[in-house]
């Protein structure tokens, strides 16, 4: 614990140091624009109106889009990643690699905003599916995510020795077997860190769910400021919150890199 | 193996071709390789050993030729090349262990793969028999006891090395001469009919070589079919009954250990020798 401090004391200085600044900046302004009677109808909102119920269904529409998000990533980042490594020997493997190309043009040339828009209001509704809105955004959060996941995996794919998928194929693997047990568990291993940033920049980016009618964190706080007639407070709040969450989780990814440097030197 | 298989053609290249661009590695190579034989492949660097021994189990696609293991053509790709290389053991310079499984992983994995996926062959068969209601293959078999047979099998080699105690260790954590003859004993797990070398001992520290090459030679002794790389003369005089000598691609003069060092008939052969002995 003392050795997490010594190492990362910087950062726990600029988290308080904007945390601080937020706080007291926000109630020094405050005061000039009655800080205390706003204060006291967030509050009224918050607890009395059963605001926080809210709060806890924003918070939890935000980590299932961002987690089951994550999650289909990896899974079509690891698909894309694999079919671009194979040998384009046979022509089914080139045209499947130009259909990944072309999935990871769309959904890195476009803004995630846009995604949302044409994926909710006129794919799935052309295609004839039905989902709440969350899952919606789940569902194109997780095909975006991919994209740039099968990127950071193809790179940790390539990090892995060749000779390891080697020796897999001359002991009879066929290709996906080998690919799946020995080379993508130790490209993962070397991408962990990298995914954990992916991690904490999908979670600032569902911020715009809102946009498709799904209720995350900033679409609450934007109801509280609505019906409150009073943003400041309900703003500074929202960004206090995102900022605790993604220094939670970038310390924790920290941690994790950390432990997989030590398994490394045995 | 039985005596009437010994002396029978195991491998056979015809016209054996491979080229990178407009660089001809092999040039039309013809070879045979027989049941019980010690291959020796020597030769200077660049001369093509490792793509030859490569080429046997198709880790490198041929250009152009043949390569009949078994008389079934390897290159030929309607051939299925992963049951053909269960039965060729092959071993690397750089040891290539599977990093993210322990030792005891490394060497049950492929045995347990080939058994299980088998058994599901069989059971599927039997579904389309008892859709024809014609009689049933027996089902010897489970997968725990694909498993279970694996791990005895895993843990007599282990012991058979000496290396019963790093079962449970990463590969990471031993030395070279540990992880090669490791190596070895994974693919001995596969019971294969040939046995492939790729310069075993040349990325080992010294005082490792011996011990692997002494476990080289005890598998010789037991009539293993073997086509080693190599640039340990002295191990290749002793353990080989043929040597070949590769050169620009082809291979430039090949005979007895005795003929190939002692009396060497080209100027190419006299020329590698007296640089290497
Ligand atoms: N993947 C490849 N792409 C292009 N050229 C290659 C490739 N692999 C091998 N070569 C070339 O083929 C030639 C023969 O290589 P090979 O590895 O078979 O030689 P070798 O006899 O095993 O040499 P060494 O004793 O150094 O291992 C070399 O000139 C090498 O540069
Ligand atoms: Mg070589």
């Amino acid at each position: 614990m003392k050795q997490f401090f010594k190492k990362h004391w910087m950062d726990i200085l600029v988290v308080c140091a904007v945390v601080g600044l937020l706080v007291f900046g926000g109630i020094e302004i405050g005061d000039r624009f009655s800080f205390n009677k706003k204060w006291t109808v967030f509050v009224r909102y918050f607890v009395k109106n059963n605001g926080y119920k809210e709060l806890l269904i924003g918070m939890k529409n935000t980590a299932l889009i961002a987690v089951v998000g994550l999650a289909i990533g990896i899974v079509i980042g690891t698909l894309i990643a694999v079919i671009k490594v194979i040998p384009p020997y046979k022509k089914p493997t080139r045209y499947a690699q130009t259909v990944c190309n072309v999935y990871v043009a769309f959904f890195r040339g476009t803004p995630i905003v846009v995604q949302l828009l044409v994926g909710y209001y006129i794919l799935l509704p052309l295609m004839g599916i039905k989902l709440p809105s969350v899952w919606s955004c789940v569902l194109i959060f997780g095909l975006n995510s991919g994209a740039y996941i099968s990127e950071i995996m193809r790179g940790g794919i390539n990090s892995v020795d060749p000779g390891q998928m080697e020796a897999a194929r001359a002991v009879g693997l066929p290709f996906p077997v080998a690919m799946l047990k020995i080379v993508v568990p130790q490209a993962i291993k070397n991408i962990l860190p990298t995914l954990g940033n992916e991690f904490i920049a999908l979670i600032k980016e569902t911020a715009v769910v809102g946009y498709v009618g799904a209720m995350d964190i900033t679409k609450y706080f934007q109801i509280q400021g609505d019906n409150s007639y009073d943003y400041m407070i309900p703003y500074l709040v929202m960004a206090l919150f995102y900022i605790i969450v993604v220094a939670a989780i970038a310390a924790l990814v920290k941690l994790m890199e950390r432990r997989l440097a030590k398994n490394e030197r045995h | 193996m039985s005596v009437t298989e010994k002396g029978k053609v195991l491998i056979e290249t015809k016209g054996l071709t491979k080229c990178y661009g407009t660089l001809t590695v092999l040039d039309h190579i013809d070879e045979v390789i027989r049941n019980g034989e010690k291959v020796a492949i020597i030769g200077p660097s660049g001369s093509g050993k490792s793509t030859f021994l490569r080429c046997l189990n198709c880790m490198e696609d041929p250009t152009a030729g043949s390569i009949y293991f078994e008389g079934v053509d390897l290159a030929d790709m309607h051939v299925n090349i992963n049951t053909h290389r269960e039965h060729i053991g092959m071993v690397f310079q750089q040891f290539n262990l599977f990093n993210n499984k322990t030792v005891l992983q490394n060497i049950m994995l492929a045995p347990v793969y080939v058994g299980i996926r088998n058994l599901r062959r069989l059971k599927w068969k039997n579904f389309w028999l008892k859709l024809a209601r014609k009689p049933l293959l027996p089902v010897e078999t489970s997968k725990a006891g694909i498993v279970a047979s694996a791990r005895a099998k895993a843990e007599e080699l282990l012991s058979r090395i000496g290396l019963s105690d790093k079962a449970d260790k990463y590969p990471s954590t031993l030395s070279g001469g540990q992880k090669q003859r490791i190596a070895i004993v994974r693919a001995l797990a596969m019971n294969p009919k040939v046995m492939l070398f790729d310069e075993p001992t040349s990325a080992l520290d010294p005082e490792m070589v011996g011990e692997v090459l002494d476990l080289i030679k005890q598998l010789a002794t037991t009539g293993m079919t073997m086509v080693i790389v190599t640039h340990e003369m002295g191990f290749a005089r002793e353990v080989a009954d043929r040597v070949l000598f590769m050169e620009g691609g082809v291979i430039a003069e090949q005979g007895t250990p005795d003929e190939v060092f002692n009396h060497p008939k080209s100027e190419r052969l006299k020329n590698f020798l007296s640089k290497v002995l």
